[in-house]
């Protein structure tokens, strides 16, 4: 199938919108704009997860940005090193090993059914890039002009 | 009975501030057909690190959890530009530079970039 729009935004090479999408011409060029983007994205990444083909270095990177974990993180869930998601994720079309193939799809699909370990490790991935990153280290806050103090750029 | 919600100020399109243009932006991307996402913008992503360094779903969370860095600036008579910036996981901070209408729900992404690319 290949009529409709080329969703090449969303980090893969081969999904088509038949519609849920609108193309715009504006003063500053061309645009899309994506009907409930964020369950269209669950539901590709569940549909990836639930595929017989070999995951490639572009779904990783599709399914890291679903997760919100850095590289890092996905290789510590993987025991994996950094180096190597991002060499996956560097080869779009290139299958990554069976192994971390089987462990990512499995994880992924224990997240997005909510499984509460799952979605542990995956808060504490995030925070464990927030204090290695140093920005938990200081807080930049601010007080709003409606009286509520807030934290600055994260 | 709920508690009823706090009032708000309306928004002042004529001097739009910092913490007025991060509500609205918040906002109006529950609705992602409000985002129209400059062609151009992916793009330039792909050209410059010759991969894909961003993805649309990146450029939802950015708008909808990160914070507007400066003051916002006429772009025209009709929207206002911002730079919304978020530390992606990993170490470095994305910058989102948005345009938001005045006189409809839209926004329009123009680029998005690493921030040590935009400074």
């Amino acid at each position: 199938m290949t009529d409709g729009y080329h969703y090449t935004g969303c980090g893969l090479d081969y999904v088509y919108l038949l519609n849920g999408y609108a193309l715009h011409e504006t003063d500053h060029g061309p645009g899309v704009s994506i009907e409930d983007a964020r369950r269209l994205h669950e539901r590709v990444a569940l549909d990836i997860i639930g595929d017989a083909h070999p995951l490639r270095g572009q779904e990783i990177r599709f399914l890291r940005g679903m997760m919100k974990v850095s590289q890092e993180g996905l290789a510590r869930v993987l025991r994996q090193r950094r180096g190597s998601v991002a060499r996956w994720e560097a080869e779009p079309d290139k299958p990554i090993p069976g192994a971390a193939d089987s462990a990512l799809r499995m994880f992924y699909a224990l997240k997005a059914g909510g499984h509460a370990m799952a979605v542990k490790v995956v808060d504490l991935l995030q925070e464990i890039d927030d204090l290695e990153h140093g920005f938990a280290k200081t807080r930049d806050l601010q007080l709003r002009n409606d009286g509520t103090w807030m934290r600055a750029a994260a | 009975m709920g508690v009823p919600p706090a009032p708000r100020r309306p928004i002042r399109w004529d001097n739009l501030r910092t913490d007025e243009a991060e509500r609205v932006i918040r906002e109006r991307v529950q609705d992602t057909r409000n985002v129209i996402i400059g062609t151009h913008a992916l793009q330039r992503v792909n050209e410059r690190f010759g991969g894909l360094s961003f993805t649309t779903e990146d450029i939802y969370w950015i708008l909808e959890t990160g914070a507007v860095s400066e003051r916002p600036t006429r772009e025209n008579a009709r929207e206002w530009k911002v730079i919304v910036v978020k530390r992606m996981p990993g170490t470095r901070e994305a910058g989102v530079v948005t345009l938001i209408a005045t006189d409809k729900d839209s926004l329009f992404v123009k680029t998005v970039e690493w921030m040590d690319w935009l400074s």
